[in-house]
Formats: C-alpha cells, sequence, structure tokens
C-alpha cells in the first residue's frame, strides 16, 4: 500500500490565520505516475506542494512520502526528490557550476555529468551566474539539478510560469525525456492545462482548497463530453445523466455531461425521446474549466 | 557536519565580495595617514585610530546588514527552500549560516585591523588597551550581539506581521523586567553579584537567540509567518524562563535573613535592645545584608536604604534614622554619594511605623538630629539649618549657619542648640568654639556662648544643661548654653562622661596608659582605676553609681575599627574603685553616645553589648557575668 | 508522422492509436515494418511514455501490432479486418455522430453529404500518394 504510493497526503489542511487555503485533502500517489495538480490561483496548490516536500507544517493532517513522515524525515526523504520550485530560488550570485559542485557536496549521489550534459544542450554556461540567466533557463538550471539526483520523485511546482512558448516546450521535453528514461513518479502543478494533457495519467483539480477532483486522466476524460441538442428545451434529468453546466442558444441546448458513458447515454436518449446530438469530447482545458471555472467569485 | 560546513562555506564564497569591500577600508588608515595635516599629529597614531575606527565601524555595520540578511531576506524572497529542498537537516542550514555570516564577519574584521595593529602597534598597545586580545574579543562578541539582534529584527519585521506588536511589547516588558530585577541588587551595592546576573541573563538569552533561530528554522522552515511565529514564541518562552529564574535567584538573595549573614559590622542602640547588623550573606556573592534586629525577640527587618547611610540610633535609642535614596534609579545611573537622599526615622518602640519624611538631604555628609518626643528632626546642609515637623511633613524654620556646624541637639522641642567651631580663615584651624541658638517660635538665630581657645565638646548631662569640654589638655565642665566655664579639672580626657550621681568620670591616655579617672560633682578627685597599655578607647556607665565599661585599644585609632585584636574590655566597681572583669581582644560594637545628639542617655540598666572577638565572630556579651550568647535568637 | 494536439479534446492515447491506424492506412506503414519504440515515440510526441505504451498496447490487442519478445514493436502482417456487422454498426455509429453535428449546426442534408464525400475522396488520394 504504502509501496505502491509514494505520496500520500493524509487529511491535510493549512490555514494562514483565518484562511483556510487547503481544507482537509487526502490524496495517493501511485509510483510511476505522473500526477498533475491543478487548480485556480490561490486554490491552495503552492501551499499543499509545500507541505508535501516537507517545507510546511500543515495546520493539520501529514504528507507522506515513501511511507516516512516528511515532515520529521524531510532531510533523509530528500535525497530520493528533485524539485523545481514555482519561483527559482537558488542563490543569484551563484555559477551554475559553483551550484552543481555544492549540490555534489550535499547530495549522496550527484550526476555532475547529467547536469553539464543538459546544461549544454541549452547553450548555458557553467560559469554563468544564476542571477543572470533568463527565467526559462533558471527554470532549466532547477530542473538539471532536480534531476541530478535520479529522483524516484520529481516536484514540479508551476514549472512552466512566465516561460514563453518554446521555453515550456523544452521544459517538458526535459521532464519527458527524464520519464522514458526512468519512468520517475512526477507531481505536477501548472496552469498549462495543454501541456499537462499529454503529460499526465492522473489529475487532481483543488477549488478554494477542497480537492474536487481526483482520478485517472483517460477516465475524466471518458466521462465528461459536451453534448449538443437542436432543441430548445431537453429533458436532460432524465436517465441519470448528471451535467456540470447546460446553456441555451438560439434554439440549440448545450450540456456537459459528468458521467458519460455509452450505455446510459443511449438509456438517455430513449427515455428523452432525442434523436439527434452531437456528442463531442473535452479537452483537459475544457473539463477544467466546467470544474474549476464555474463561477467566478466576486 | 560536513553538509554544515559546506553550506557555510558556501554561504562565505556568496558573501566574498564583502571581503573586497574590507580590503579597501583596510587602506584608509593607511591613507589618512599620509596627507599632509599627519606630519603634526603622527602617523602611527593616524594609522592606530583609523584602524581602530574603520575596522570596528565596518565590522558592526556588517553584522547588522547580514544578521539583517542571513536568514530573513531569503525568507522574505523565498530563497530559503533553496536548503529545505536538499538533505540537509534545519540544524545544518542554521549552524551553517550562522557560522558562515560570522567568520565573514570576523574575516572581515581582521582584513582590516590586523594590517593598521600591525603597523601602528607600538602606538597601539599602550594606548588603547593593555590587553589586545580582550580588547578584540570584545569587538567580535559586540559584532556577534548584533548580528543576532539583526537577525531577531528582521524575521519580526519582514514577516510584517501583526505579531511584531506583541514582540515590541514583550521587548518593553523583559527590558523593564531585567531592570526590576537588577535594581535592588545595584540599591544594595552588590555590583558583582548585579555584574554576575547580568552576564548570566545575557549569556543566557544569547544562547535562548541562537536555539531560537535554530528552533525558527527547524518548525518554520520556509513559511515566514510561521517562522516568525516559531521565533517570536520559543525566544519570549526562553526569556521568560531566563527572566523568572533571574527574579526568583533575587528573590532568594534578598530572602536572607540576620541568621543568614557573617556579622561583619553591628551597631548597639544606646538602650542595648536593637542593633543594626550588616554583612555578606552566605552563597549571594557579595551581597550584603543590612538589618535592624530586635535583640530580645530577634525579630528583624531589612535595611536596604542604609547602605546610603549607615542607620543610627537616637541618643535615647528609641529610634532609627536612615536615609534612603530619593530616586533609585536616577541614584543607580548616576553617583551614589551625589543623590538626594530621603530622610527615614524609624520608632523602635512601634516596628513597621518606619515613614519616609518626604525630607530630602542633598548629600551623605549632611547633620541630622531628633527632638526627644521624635517629632521633630533638625538637618544641617551645606550651611543651612532647617527645623521639620514630622507628623505634618512640614517644614518649621530655617536658617544659614555662619560656620559649619560640630554638632547640635534639640534643648526643647523648639529650640535647636549649634556648637561651631569659630573658623576665621578657610584652610587654618579653627580658633574657638561657639553655641547658638535656633528659636522654631521666633525663626531666630542667637549666638549664645563662645570660647576661645577650641574647646570640643565630648558631651552635654542628659538634661542639656552641662557641657564637659576638652580645651588644651584639660577637661572643662561648662554652661552648656554659654559655654561658660564653671570650673576645670586637671586631667587629660580622652573621654568623659556625667555618672548618675553627678560626678565625673574621665579616661585618660596620658603616656599611652589608660586609667579611669574619678571626681566628684564639684571636681574633687575620688578614686583613679590604672587600666593597662592603650591609645584609644572609650567608656559608658552601665549601672547607675555603680559599674562603668571602659573599652581601651592598643594601638588604634577609631571606634569602629574593624579589628577586634587590642581591644580590651574592663568592668570597673564604682564603689570599691577595682576591675570587676577584664576580656582582651574583644571589641565593643555599642554605641557609647548616640552619633547624632551629644546629650548622654537617660540610664537604662544595660548589661547585654554586642561584642566582636579575635576571630571577628559576634556576640552578645553579658558585662556582669562575662557570659557569651549569640547576638540574637 | 502524425502529431499529437494536446488541445484536442479527444485523449492522447486515442489519437496515437487513431494516428497509427491512420498511417497504416495510408500506407506510410506496412505489415512487418518496425514502430518506433516506446520512449522515442514518447519523445518525440511530447507526451507521457504511459501514454505511448497504452496506445500501443491497444493496438497490440487488437492485433493492428505484433510484440516480438526483446525485439521490438512491429505492424501485425494482416491487420484484422473487423467483422462485417461490427462494422456496419460502428460506421452507423460514426455517420449517427456525423449527422448530429450537422444538424446542430443547421447544414442541410446535401451539404452533409457533400462534404462527406469530400473528405473520403482526399482520404483515399493521400493514401496512394504514400504508397
Amino acid at each position: 500500500m504504502t509501496d505502491a504510493n509514494v505520496v500520500s497526503i493524509d487529511s491535510m489542511t493549512v490555514r494562514y490565520g483565518r484562511n483556510v487555503a487547503v481544507d482537509d485533502v487526502s490524496l495517493d500517489v501511485p509510483r510511476g505516475t505522473v500526477y498533475a495538480l491543478l487548480g485556480r490561483n490561490g486554490a491552495g496548490k503552492s501551499s499543499l506542494v509545500r507541505c508535501l516536500v516537507g517545507q510546511q507544517k500543515p495546520a493539520h493532517g501529514r504528507a507522506i512520502l515513501f511511507g516516512e513522515d516528511v515532515w520529521t524525515r524531510r532531510a533523509q526523504l530528500m535525497e530520493r526528490v528533485g524539485i523545481v520550485p514555482e519561483e527559482a530560488d537558488a542563490p543569484p550570485e551563484m555559477t551554475v557550476h559553483e551550484l552543481s559542485k555544492f549540490c555534489g557536496e550535499i547530495y549522496s549521489r550527484w550526476d555532475h555529468n547529467a547536469v553539464r550534459d543538459r546544461l549544454s544542450r541549452f547553450a548555458i554556461k557553467p560559469d554563468a551566474r544564476f542571477g543572470t540567466l533568463s527565467k526559462g533557463q533558471k527554470k532549466q538550471v532547477m530542473l538539471a539539478m532536480a534531476l541530478a539526483v535520479s529522483p524516484e520523485l520529481l516536484v514540479l511546482d508551476d514549472p512552466t510560469l512566465g516561460l514563453d512558448v518554446v521555453a515550456r516546450k523544452s521544459l517538458f521535453d526535459e521532464v519527458i525525456s527524464d520519464l522514458a528514461d526512468r519512468g520517475t513518479t512526477t507531481v505536477i502543478t501548472t496552469h498549462d492545462l495543454a501541456g499537462v494533457e499529454a503529460l499526465a495519467d492522473r489529475v487532481a483539480i483543488l477549488k478554494d482548497g477542497r480537492l474536487v477532483l481526483d482520478e485517472p486522466m483517460e477516465a475524466l476524460k471518458s466521462r465528461f463530453r459536451r453534448i449538443r441538442f437542436p432543441y430548445a428545451a431537453v429533458a436532460l434529468a432524465a436517465g441519470n445523466l448528471r451535467t456540470a453546466s447546460v446553456t441555451q442558444w438560439g434554439g440549440g441546448t448545450e450540456a456537459i455531461v459528468s458521467n458519460y458513458d455509452d450505455v446510459v447515454f443511449e438509456r438517455f436518449r430513449s427515455a428523452a425521446n432525442v434523436t439527434h446530438a452531437d456528442v463531442s469530447p473535452m479537452s483537459l482545458e475544457e473539463i477544467f474549466i466546467a470544474v474549476a471555472g464555474e463561477e467566478v467569485r466576486s | 557536519m560536513t553538509r554544515t560546513l559546506s553550506i557555510a562555506a558556501r554561504e562565505i564564497r556568496e558573501r566574498s565580495f564583502v571581503f573586497a569591500a574590507a580590503g579597501i577600508m583596510a587602506v584608509i588608515p593607511f591613507a589618512s595617514a599620509l596627507l599632509p595635516y599627519a606630519r603634526t599629529t603622527g602617523r602611527t597614531q593616524i594609522i592606530s585610530v583609523g584602524g581602530l575606527i574603520v575596522s570596528i565601524g565596518f565590522t558592526f555595520a556588517l553584522a547588522l546588514v547580514l544578521g539583517g540578511s542571513f536568514v530573513g531576506r531569503e525568507l522574505a524572497e523565498r530563497r530559503l527552500s533553496f536548503y529545505f529542498s536538499k538533505p540537509v537537516s534545519s540544524s545544518a542550514i542554521w549552524f551553517g549560516k550562522l557560522a558562515g555570516a560570522l567568520m565573514t564577519i570576523a574575516a572581515c574584521f581582521a582584513i582590516i585591523f590586523v594590517p593598521s595593529f600591525v603597523a601602528a602597534r607600538r602606538f597601539w598597545t599602550p594606548n588603547w588597551s593593555s590587553s589586545p586580545a580582550s580588547f578584540i574579543v570584545a569587538i567580535v562578541a559586540t559584532a556577534v550581539c548584533l548580528f543576532l539582534l539583526a537577525h531577531v529584527g528582521s524575521t519580526m519585521v519582514r514577516s510584517r506581521s501583526p505579531r511584531v506588536a506583541l514582540d515590541l511589547l514583550l521587548l518593553c516588558v523583559t527590558v523593564g523586567a531585567i531592570w526590576l530585577i537588577l535594581r535592588p541588587l545595584f540599591a544594595s551595592l552588590a555590583m558583582q553579584l548585579a555584574s554576575d546576573l547580568a552576564w548570566s541573563i545575557g549569556t543566557a538569552i544569547f544562547v535562548a537567540i541562537v536555539s531560537a533561530g535554530w528552533w525558527q528554522l527547524a518548525r518554520g522552515r520556509t513559511d515566514i509567518q510561521r517562522s516568525h511565529a516559531e521565533l517570536s514564541r520559543f525566544l519570549w518562552a526562553s526569556v521568560g524562563a531566563v527572566v523568572t529564574a533571574a527574579a526568583l535567584i533575587v528573590a532568594w538573595v534578598f530572602s536572607a535573613g540576620p541568621q543568614d549573614i557573617d556579622i561583619k559590622v553591628a551597631y548597639q542602640n544606646p538602650r542595648g535592645d536593637w542593633a543594626i547588623v550588616r554583612g555578606p550573606a552566605h552563597h549571594r556573592g557579595d551581597y550584603e545584608g543590612i538589618f535592624l534586629v530586635n535583640l530580645t525577640n530577634g525579630k528583624a527587618k531589612r535595611l536596604e536604604e542604609g547602605r546610603f547611610r549607615g542607620g543610627m540610633f537616637t541618643r535615647r535609642g528609641d529610634a532609627a534614622v536612615s536615609i534612603a535614596p530619593f530616586d533609585l534609579d536616577k541614584a543607580l545611573v548616576g553617583r551614589v554619594q551625589y543623590v538626594e537622599g530621603e530622610l527615614y526615622v524609624e520608632r523602635l518602640d512601634a516596628p513597621g511605623s518606619r515613614s519616609a519624611t518626604g525630607i530630602r538631604i542633598q548629600s551623605i555628609y549632611a547633620t541630622v538630629a531628633v527632638s526627644d518626643d521624635l517629632g521633630r528632626v533638625a538637618i544641617v546642609e551645606r550651611g543651612l539649618l532647617s527645623v521639620h515637623d514630622l507628623s505634618r511633613k512640614a517644614l518649621l524654620g530655617s536658617v544659614r549657619l555662619p560656620e559649619n556646624v560640630y554638632e547640635m541637639f534639640f534643648a526643647s522641642p523648639d529650640v535647636v542648640r549649634v556648637y561651631s567651631f569659630d573658623k576665621r580663615e578657610v584652610n587654618r584651624p579653627p580658633v574657638g568654639t561657639r553655641a547658638y541658638e535656633f528659636d522654631i517660635r521666633t525663626r531666630r538665630l542667637q549666638r549664645t556662648g563662645e570660647v576661645q581657645p577650641l574647646a570640643v565638646p565630648i558631651t552635654v548631662s542628659a538634661d542639656g544643661t552641662t557641657a564637659l569640654l576638652r580645651s588644651k589638655g584639660t577637661l572643662v565642665v561648662a554652661d552648656a548654653r554659654t559655654l561658660a566655664q564653671r570650673f576645670a579639672i586637671a586631667v587629660k580626657p580622652r573621654n568623659a562622661l556625667f555618672l548618675g550621681n553627678g560626678g565625673i568620670a574621665v579616661l585618660d591616655l596620658s603616656n599611652d596608659n589608660a586609667s579611669v579617672r574619678i571626681f566628684d560633682a564639684q571636681g574633687a578627685p575620688v578614686r583613679d582605676i590604672a587600666l593597662g597599655p592603650a591609645t584609644f578607647g572609650g567608656i559608658r556607665e552601665i549601672v547607675a553609681n555603680k559599674k562603668l565599661l571602659a573599652a581601651v585599644q592598643r594601638g588604634g585609632r577609631y571606634l569602629d575599627d574593624e579589628n577586634p585584636r587590642g581591644w580590651s574590655l574592663y568592668v570597673i566597681d564604682l564603689e570599691k574603685g577595682v576591675v570587676e572583669r577584664q576580656e582582651r581582644d574583644l571589641a565593643l560594637r555599642s554605641q557609647f553616645r548616640s552619633l547624632s545628639d551629644p546629650r548622654q542617655a537617660d540610664l537604662a540598666p544595660v548589661t547585654q553589648f554586642v561584642v566582636a572577638d579575635a576571630s571577628g565572630k559576634f556576640w552578645r556579651w553579658n558585662a556582669l557575668t562575662g557570659e557569651r550568647k549569640k547576638v540574637f535568637g | 508522422m502524425f502529431d499529437i494536439n494536446a488541445s484536442d479534446a479527444a485523449p492522447i492515447w486515442q489519437q496515437i492509436e487513431n494516428g497509427m491506424r491512420r498511417m497504416i492506412a495510408l500506407g506510410a506503414l506496412n505489415p512487418g515494418d518496425a514502430v518506433p519504440s516506446v520512449r522515442d515515440l514518447a519523445r518525440t510526441l511530447r507526451v507521457n511514455p504511459n501514454t505511448v505504451a497504452r496506445a500501443y498496447q491497444r493496438l497490440t490487442d487488437r492485433g493492428v501490432f505484433s510484440v516480438r519478445r526483446g525485439d521490438g514493436t512491429y505492424v501485425a502482417d494482416q491487420p484484422v479486418q473487423p467483422k462485417k456487422a461490427e462494422r456496419n454498426e460502428k460506421l452507423r455509429d460514426a455517420a449517427m455522430q456525423y449527422a448530429g453535428v450537422a444538424i446542430s449546426l443547421g447544414a442541410s442534408e446535401q451539404d452533409a453529404i457533400a462534404e462527406l464525400e469530400n473528405s473520403f475522396g482526399r482520404m483515399v488520394k493521400e493514401s496512394r500518394r504514400k504508397s
């Protein structure tokens, strides 16, 4: 059980004063999974990630990595975890080479060559000071450092934040080649839903600190459908069809259905006497908007 | 450990530019020595002073800047996760960062200081400090303290949490509490103890801050709010514990009773039933307890304010007079003897009746007299005589005196009699003795008498009418008001007194041999009693017309000589004229007469005296039986 | 080769599966040809290797690919033809869906059929050119 789950979060709550950032969240990340943690700004992703890597103590609950409590065993556990933080946190005065050298002293295994190879691919000079690098280069360096320990868990906290399209792509490429080489368990938070859609095995969505969704990507995508009817009024309640949203426009109806499957839909069709319907699958972005963006908070 | 060192090394390398800055600063003293004015001032001196100023200034500034940033800045900029995302323990992060920053500071100090020290060593060593090492340690220690304080302050300010108000409040409370804790120690002049305690508190708080930093990183990690909260919680809890412990220690110090002190000084009142005892308390450093002790029942009262003027008794021994600083805080900050004191009068018959009189005394050299009914007090200070009513706390009158007062007493509740020495010229010996009377009702000062040459009043009869004067090697019996001579006795008096039957007893120390000589009321010799070699001493009557106590000393000069060795006590039978009892190496610690009033006390049968033996131990000695008991209890 | 559109609504594995089927249909991959390894394809397409593996698994299960132990994955010699009844049902489903889209978009029947014929012709032409 604990063996299968690299990460296990147990009814975690994070508070800042009276604000509840993370509200009683429990989740598991099985070994080898790419776990996408999604949510709008302020949904509690970063707080959850900081607690997940033992940098912050939740008000309640705990995070378990590799079967051990991360708050109490952080120093030992970090040997097996690579982290790319939201904001690049390496000291700006250090050169990339010094950074790699320092990490080599800190970690019991450290692959200097991997760092050098990776960075040379992005034309980052080893004697460049970290502070002088572009945002994309900084993220590349952070990722190279995170991967140099051959982590069993890779935590990417909004790795593409502030990066342009090209930089995003090359960053994700690095993650993917790591996945292809090692199958590292990865937890990633991001707003780049199109980017993560090709990457994630499992999706979790945080909304106002609560976990509103946590399931395999494939199951998620297979149960969400956009259905267009050429009718003004459709008895959507018939046949147990659950709708996330219904919109009417010019004689037609558009419904987003969250429990689509062929059998249910056939049953609905006969119950509601619907002959024409256009059923189309939805992208992760569309599903995310339907789930996390229902109401815009005032 | 190696990770701690790696972190320390990284922190040092990150700030290597400050070494360059220090290197530039190191040149400044040498550069200023080359300026034109240097020729006159002396180059070595400029290098030495310049090196000192620049090194201290740079080091302290660096300590403040580094202390404010080495954790706080990374917390605020969310860069502390760099370490926390790595397999290093919180203690490695804290102590690594701490060591790195402190080594940076120390190295910068050395870079600036060493060249100028070496170049100007000749000037430096004798002029700035006896020991350069201790000086350097002091600078570095100060820098470390500044560094830690800057760290704490920066964590608190950078979190921008309302908690900082609580921190400020607790800081004020702490400072106030420490002052309140140390204050009584300073007030009791337990300076060493106060300073030891202050150092201990400082060291404990130092350790608390270092530990709090570790705790802050271990518990708060990358969350600046929580970091601040944990720092505050740990710091104030430990500071609270330290302050509480210090308060308990001080409370324990002051819990010492008279039985806990090694009596070093004791004064018995003329009536014999009370004593002021003073001495270091056991295991309490240099704290000395001063107590007013009832010798009959052992009940005691602490007299801290007595430290500023050892308390004294009135002539009847029915009240103790002491002076306490008016503004203790001012007294502790400023110089003690120039501080205004407040006069306290405590009636011994009604313990606890000590009353703050509200009367300000400017210096400890003031002369004070209390009226027999204990209702009024006269004070001479800076040539001004003032009389106050104690119960109404009112000034009854004051007058400027022509000369410095020698002695005074209340001849009646309304009349203060003053004896002064007529000094025609400053810096010359007095040429005569004068008597004045200040009448409170008319507020007039009247000269009532004058004698020439100088005559020193030894004692005045209990009724205040007759005085015994020592004048040119003879004893003069004179009217106490006019100083008009009634008759003279051809004896060289060291000390003299009126006996209960009107006769006069004289202690004669001619030719360094003590003898007690008894005269009748008209001055006719009655008998002489030889006591043996002595250079100093005093006498008092202990059983009216029957017994006399003489205390004499060989080779001594003062009554309260600390060393009892050389003192001998004689109990003399006046009727038979023989020495009834003799005690060697035993010194009287009882007043022959009041220090504030020249008149003799009304006689009460006092037979028990506080004495000190040759080993410095104090006893209550029965003059009639020779029995020695503990002083009290 | 085909491309993956991450913002496409269809699941990635389905896009890979369909892409592979289309490549075989177009003759870009012939029976006996080796297909790219899971790793290589994942890198090229920038998708999670698990997703590629899943698509390959489905294609293998359906007899489109065959795996030779320790050697790699190949296009199966004889792509299995679905049974006629199954084929007809799938065609009907797809046609229903197409008709639904056309109606909801307000297209006329002629327009819809013309567009279908167009697409069919384009597909066949492309297939010929590739082979």
